[in-house]
């Protein structure tokens, strides 16, 4: 009896602390709209204080939080905080005028992950990372297009593969860092590497896309070829230290790094190898059979990838990186349909393939559904199994 | 939590904020130079349309400097100094561009190299955009901008001009349902 009395009281003070919480929201937003209403007539020393202040503010109040045991509300505001700081750096960059090209923009994105990346670790907080690692995809795919805006370069889709192919090697390096010392940054970093490791097959699995990775006439500007330098640089330092450090420390199988290492120079030798079929017609009848291999080829590793990222995710107990692997099959059916519809269908056959084709993804989602849900669940029962994909 | 837990984590709280402020208070320190500067120019704009330019909330400005004659070893992407001459009505024009920067009593502004067609060669100074709140309405026909320059020709735009005054920006009332 006592004991159903404690769990009434603390229900009772989640509640009103829900309120409460509800509340303090509502007079935040109503003072924050009447600020925004003003917003024109302050001046910008005054709309710099207002935007640093409410950064300091709501990381301030995270830490409160989370010294008194609310550790997820502190969290979340630890997250509000790296958002409002990167809503700073680019008001900033408003108030002052700045130059809205990819560049500029880059460079702002650039500020704004170094800084959130600095405070999840000193925090420890994971989703302070994730908005990190959010913020970086944004800016090393902004800095790649800004290179071709600024010095008028070929748009090559093999540049910017081989950029997500190295921050994926630099990405498996820091898990396996993480994972060498037991901290629980290794979980985002492997859901991260999975991402681009994924995003990478999904680009590389578009017809279209595979005759423009090294375009006719193509040539490297020297700014590119110096970033590219770095960037693989640091991540091939970053993998060889990790899985030594993982390696040593008996958290990582050898033949899970050759596994790994097999990966990477296949998809090395993929984006090479579609520099033999540049520039080549994709429009219907008149597609090479090199560029019919390639591409078929790219289609049957996506699905072998995403199989075994679904591996890897069983295998490290990880719902989430299942749920990604599945997230991208989903998109792949999808994707590989409507290119389908689009390749092979008159107004008729158009008309035809849409119902075939919403009946499939009605029943293939229902079963997609239940075999995501068994995969879960075969996850979380999963304690120390010793299964690899490699 | 624990008071010594408590401190590290206030702890950890102040070297963060500390960080993040010294990241922000150098970024506006860096955009901030050319406005510490008592350089100030006037440039032209040449004409601008109001539906084609605004997107979202701010206008391009196409400034009558961004075409210039092209000079000799000038190649896209390459920084160049464009000299500045006042005229009669206080507008600074185009005198002469150079690879190098003139000397410091000199008025100039630094562009980047866009694009070389022919004889002329379209240049950017960073100060092609100016933001401002929804709603806002001002006339863009003959405006001029009053801009700050830094030692280096780095320009910030301080006020936008019409006939020598600072542009009329009407802001459209705001009540409860707009």
């Amino acid at each position: 009896m006592a004991g159903n009395e404690d769990i009434e009281l603390k229900q009772h003070i989640s509640f009103g602390a829900v309120v409460a919480t509800i509340g303090s929201i509502l007079i935040a937003l109503g003072i924050a709209w009447l600020i925004a209403l003003n917003w024109a007539g302050m001046p910008s020393a005054l709309k710099v204080l207002i935007l640093v202040s409410a950064t300091a503010g709501a990381y301030t109040a995270g830490v409160l939080f989370r010294t008194h045991d609310y550790e997820k509300i502190g969290g979340s505001l630890l997250v509000l905080g790296a958002l409002l700081y990167t809503l700073s750096i680019f008001l900033i960059a408003q108030t002052f005028n700045l130059a809205t090209s990819l560049q500029a923009n880059a460079f702002l994105l650039l500020l704004a992950w170094i800084g959130i990346l600095f405070a999840s670790y000193v925090f420890d907080s994971s989703s302070s990372l994730v908005i990190a690692l959010a913020e970086f995809l944004v800016w090393i795919s902004l800095q790649y297009f800004s290179f071709v805006e600024l010095f008028r370069g070929d748009f090559s889709v093999g540049i910017l593969a081989i950029i997500y192919l190295v921050v994926g090697v630099g990405l498996y390096g820091l898990t396996q860092i993480h994972k060498s010392r037991d901290h629980e940054f290794s979980e985002v970093y492997r859901y991260w590497t999975a991402f681009y490791v994924l995003l990478l097959t999904y680009i590389l699995s578009f017809q279209s896309l595979l005759t423009m990775l090294w375009p006719k006439g193509f040539e490297l500007t020297a700014n590119v070829l110096f970033f590219l330098i770095i960037i693989s640089l640091v991540a091939i330092v970053l993998a060889i230290v990790g899985i030594f450090m993982s390696v040593s420390k008996n958290k990582l199988t050898g033949k899970e790094v050759i596994g790994f290492v097999g990966l990477v120079f296949l998809y090395i030798l993929l984006i090479s190898l579609a520099s033999l079929i540049s520039g080549e017609s994709v429009s219907r009848g008149s597609i090479s059979g090199g560029l019919w291999v390639m591409w078929l080829f790219d289609n049957v590793l996506f699905i072998f990838v995403i199989l075994s990222v679904i591996g890897y995710g069983t295998r490290y107990q990880s719902a989430k990186i299942v749920n990604l692997a599945i997230m991208f099959f989903g998109l792949d059916i999808i994707t590989r349909y409507i290119g389908f519809v689009l390749d092979f269908g008159g107004q008729v056959g158009f008309a035809v393939m849409s119902i075939i084709g919403g009946i499939i993804l009605i029943a293939g989602g229902w079963g997609i559904e239940k075999w995501r849900r068994r995969l879960i669940e075969k996850t979380k029962e999963k304690s120390s199994q010793n299964y690899s994909i490699y | 939590m624990e008071s010594k837990s408590k401190n590290k984590e206030y702890m950890k709280l102040a070297i963060i904020l500390v960080v993040l402020f010294l990241i922000l208070g150098g970024f506006l320190l860096y955009i901030s130079i050319p406005l510490l500067s008592t350089k100030t120019a006037v440039l032209a704009t040449q004409p601008v349309d109001p539906f084609d330019l605004i997107r979202g909330q701010y206008i391009v400005i196409r400034y009558e400097i961004a075409s210039i004659p092209s000079i000799e070893g000038a190649e896209v992407g390459n920084n160049i100094y464009v000299s500045l001459i006042e005229d009669v009505n206080g507008t600074s024009r185009y005198k002469i561009a150079s690879l190098d920067k003139p000397s410091k009593d000199d008025l100039f502004i630094k562009g980047q190299v866009k694009s070389i067609y022919g004889e002329s060669m379209q240049v950017e100074y960073g100060i092609e955009q100016y933001f401002f709140e929804r709603g806002a309405r001002f006339e863009t026909r003959g405006m001029e901008v009053k801009v700050k320059l830094s030692g280096n020709g780095g320009a910030r735009i301080v006020e936008l001009l019409q006939d020598g005054e600072p542009v009329k920006i009407t802001y459209e009332n705001k009540t409860l349902t707009s």
